[in-house]
């Protein structure tokens, strides 16, 4: 009762207040929406290609991205009589090369391909991520929505400059559409298989892969030495592998890491022990066609957790 | 409210910039993709004790040693037995010893069968073997090998006189033990105590000694004066020891070589706790004066002695550090037993123990990291901390621990342990990571252990 007399004032008072704080919320969350989303895509890209994936990852996994960004970017376009205005958005229609980030094809001269970036988000919120890393690598040559995926290859972004350069200028003059889209798909992506070499080139799912096989047969035969502070020590290990698995020379300690005075006297049979580990395990069972990339360990790092 | 929101948002519209940002700069950093594979590898299983094959140690011929174990045949046995016995009670190795093993041939020792070894899954083997020497003497060479890299790791031999056969072969297992585990050997040492026999109101103190595996049992006092906190001289030549005879308290020195002791100290004030200096020149004690205790020095050859401290309270039971410039001890100064340290010369006091609760008998272990000490806090437990009194560590959670001493690598320590009702009290030890308890089998009850340092 005498919460219901307080509360009707207060209830407005409180309502109001409600009412304030649902509007500010909302003001701050609509407000930065626009911004975040951009963002995320990003995020995800950056973290998978920019570890390890230096050269080429997967050819095939590849492919299928650059044809949905041509579809996409060509359909918007179709009103226009010019080639590359329509698909950026954001920049002008008027004029197929002076556009920064739109139109890397028609030309060498790629005006600046980070600034791009910014403003590419809201046309192709997921292709428009990737943009920033290819671009820079791809150089010139790449059309903006295809060099995002394209990028990672050298051969793919080769392939494809030809093609952009060639259609391109027809494109201007008349229907850009059709032809382009046409052969800009079936063409790029035909390229791109034939050039692409099978398995030369490493990419980080591979690279992962080795040194989770490396670890499992290593696992069974690493002990690390007991004693006080003993699970502090690390030891990296690097060691050369022939083709047939078998050490190529011995282990070597690239560095310790954990010494205290307590365990120092540990860390010299911790190392011991990692390089009996490494021997022990020594044929390494590892799929041949990846050689080039396990025939040196660099960097092997060997602890101890405790179980729980 | 608000501001954190806006501030939380700020955040989040930051990352994705900075991300943003960061984003092309890994590319152009592009690696040469000979760079090598790297990975990691841990070891997240409970601790394995190595396996280890002791088996018998051989023999060229079978001839008759002055020895206690009998022929060589027969001291081959015994010393794969002692070895196997050192290493199995002490933790980190699961040894097989010789009663379960073939014998290797006299030149299998250098040359091991590693094929039959690792099909017994064991993965070290010390091997040995035994010969009649000069003069009575025996040789003994010990080696150890990895079975799984089929490699010889250690190898060592000790020519002995016939008593101190066991010697050669805790030797081995010294070398063993350090070479696998890291640290300094220990075997070959020396334990003093207080054997204790008689009822609860009229017990007999004795001085006793034995090996570091109880072997070679010997008292030094007949037990008409109790004896209490027996401490090797760090030479093993003598041992320092307090007896009260005829009520007043007296410090001895035992000398081991010529089995005679020499009055050090008498006093008709209460005298406590005489320990060595690490060079074996100094004996620190407490002496009451009027209800008022303070550690003093004094030469051990005797001769004057230096107070060191001066509080009103009870200053007892110094321990030096191992480079002999510091002194940790036991003071009541504060209102309860508490851990202080100072310098060799008295200055610079200060307690080092605030883990609530008492802390008494503090001990310095003899490679410095660590001071191991009873906790007092309704039960006493043995603890160790680091000189500065931090990171305090339980090893030991019983009824009633006390009196701390470290082996001579400072891994190991002895203490003795009062069983609750009947009173009666043995030797225990437990390793510094807490594993590895075991009580020493002695002939009677113990108490105040103290280990000497590694046999010369």
């Amino acid at each position: 009762m005498a919460v219901s007399a307080l509360n009707r004032e207060e209830r407005i008072g409180l309502a109001i207040a409600l009412a304030a704080h649902v509007a500010l919320g909302a003001v701050l969350i609509a407000r930065p929406a626009a911004a975040p989303t951009i963002p995320l895509p990003e995020r995800m890209t950056v973290t998978l290609s920019e570890d390890v994936g230096l050269t080429s990852t997967a050819p095939s996994v590849a492919d299928p991205a650059p044809d949905e960004a041509l579809e996409l970017g060509e359909a918007a376009p179709e009103p226009a009589p010019q080639p590359t205005p329509v698909p950026p958005r954001p920049e002008p229609k008027v004029q197929p090369k002076p556009e920064p980030k739109v139109q890397p094809k028609p030309v060498v001269t790629k005006p600046r391909p980070a600034p791009t970036v910014a403003a590419k988000p809201l046309p192709q919120p997921t292709k428009a991520a990737t943009p920033p890393k290819a671009a820079p690598k791809a150089g010139p040559a790449p059309k903006p929505s295809n060099a995002p995926t394209t990028a990672p290859k050298g051969a793919t972004s080769t392939a494809r400059t030809p093609n952009a350069a060639a259609t391109q200028p027809a494109k201007a003059g008349g229907s850009r559409i059709g032809s382009d889209f046409l052969k800009g798909v079936s063409g790029a992506t035909g390229k791109q298989a034939t050039t692409a070499p099978p398995a030369a080139t490493v990419g980080p799912a591979v690279r992962s892969a080795l040194a989770g096989a490396i670890s499992r047969q290593l696992k069974p035969k690493w002990a690390a030495p007991q004693g006080v502070d003993a699970e502090l020590l690390v030891t990296v290990l690097s060691w050369d592998l022939n083709p047939d698995g078998t050490l190529a020379g011995s282990p070597r300690v690239v560095r310790q890491d954990g010494i205290t005075d307590a365990n120092r006297a540990q860390a010299q049979r911790h190392a011991e022990q990692a390089m009996r580990a490494v021997r022990l395990a020594a044929p390494f069972n590892l799929p041949p066609e990846y050689y080039p990339a396990w025939k040196r360990v660099s960097d092997f790092r060997f602890d101890r957790k405790l179980s729980q | 409210m608000n501001l954190r929101l806006i501030s939380a948002l700020a955040l989040v519209l930051a990352a994705p910039a900075a991300a943003q940002q960061s984003l092309p700069t890994p590319q152009p950093t592009e690696q040469v993709p000979e760079e090598g594979l790297s990975g990691a590898v841990s070891d997240d299983s409970d601790w394995q004790d190595l396996g280890i094959a002791i088996p018998a140690f051989a023999t060229d011929a079978d001839v008759p040693t002055q020895t206690s174990a009998g022929s060589t045949a027969a001291l081959g046995m015994s010393l794969a037995r002692v070895i196997n016995d050192d290493l199995k009670n002490n933790g980190l190795f699961k040894p097989v010893g010789p009663d379960a093993l073939p014998r290797p041939a006299f030149g299998e020792v250098q040359a091991p069968a590693y094929d039959t070894w690792a099909g017994r899954s064991a993965e070290m083997l010390v091997q040995g073997y035994v010969r009649a020497a000069a003069g009575g003497q025996v040789t003994v060479g010990c080696y150890l090998y990895d079975v799984a890299l089929k490699q010889q790791l250690a190898k060592a031999g000790w020519t002995v006189a016939p008593g101190d056969w066991r010697r050669a072969a805790h030797k081995c297992a010294d070398m063993v033990y350090s070479r696998l585990s890291g640290e300094s050997p220990f075997f070959d040492s020396r334990i003093a105590y207080i054997a204790e026999t008689g009822p609860k109101d009229r017990r007999m103190k004795r001085l006793a000694i034995m090996d570091s595996d109880g072997a070679n049992h010997r008292y030094l006092t007949t037990g008409q004066t109790t004896v209490l906190t027996p401490r090797y001289s760090p030479d093993y030549r003598s041992i320092l020891y307090l007896s009260y005879f005829n009520g007043s308290p007296r410090i001895y020195i035992y000398d081991l070589e010529s089995n005679t002791q020499r009055l050090l100290l008498q006093s008709s004030n209460a005298v406590f706790a005489p320990r060595w200096s690490p060079d074996g020149k100094w004996v620190l004690y407490s002496m009451a004066i009027a209800g008022n205790t303070d550690i003093y020095k004094m030469p051990a050859g005797g001769g004057a002695a230096v107070r060191l401290t001066d509080s009103p309270g009870i200053d007892i039971g110094g321990s030096f550090s191992p480079d002999g410039t510091r002194i940790v001890f036991e003071s009541d100064r504060g209102g309860s037993q508490q851990v202080y340290v100072m310098n060799a010369d008295g200055s610079d006091q200060r307690r080092i123990t605030f883990f609530g609760g008492r802390s008494a008998t503090p001990e310095w272990s003899p490679r410095g990291d660590q001071i191991a000490f009873t906790h007092i806090a309704g039960n006493f437990r043995i603890a160790v901390m680091t000189p500065e009194g931090r990171e305090m560590r339980y090893l030991t959670d019983s009824w009633q621990d006390e009196a701390p001493t470290w082996a001579p690598n400072g891994r190991i320590i002895q203490f003795f342990r009062t069983t609750r009702g009947s009173g009666k009290a043995g030797i225990w030890q437990v390793d510094l990571t807490g594993r590895n308890e075991r009580k020493l089998a002695t002939p009677v009850d113990g108490s105040d252990p103290a280990w000497g340092p590694l046999r010369p």
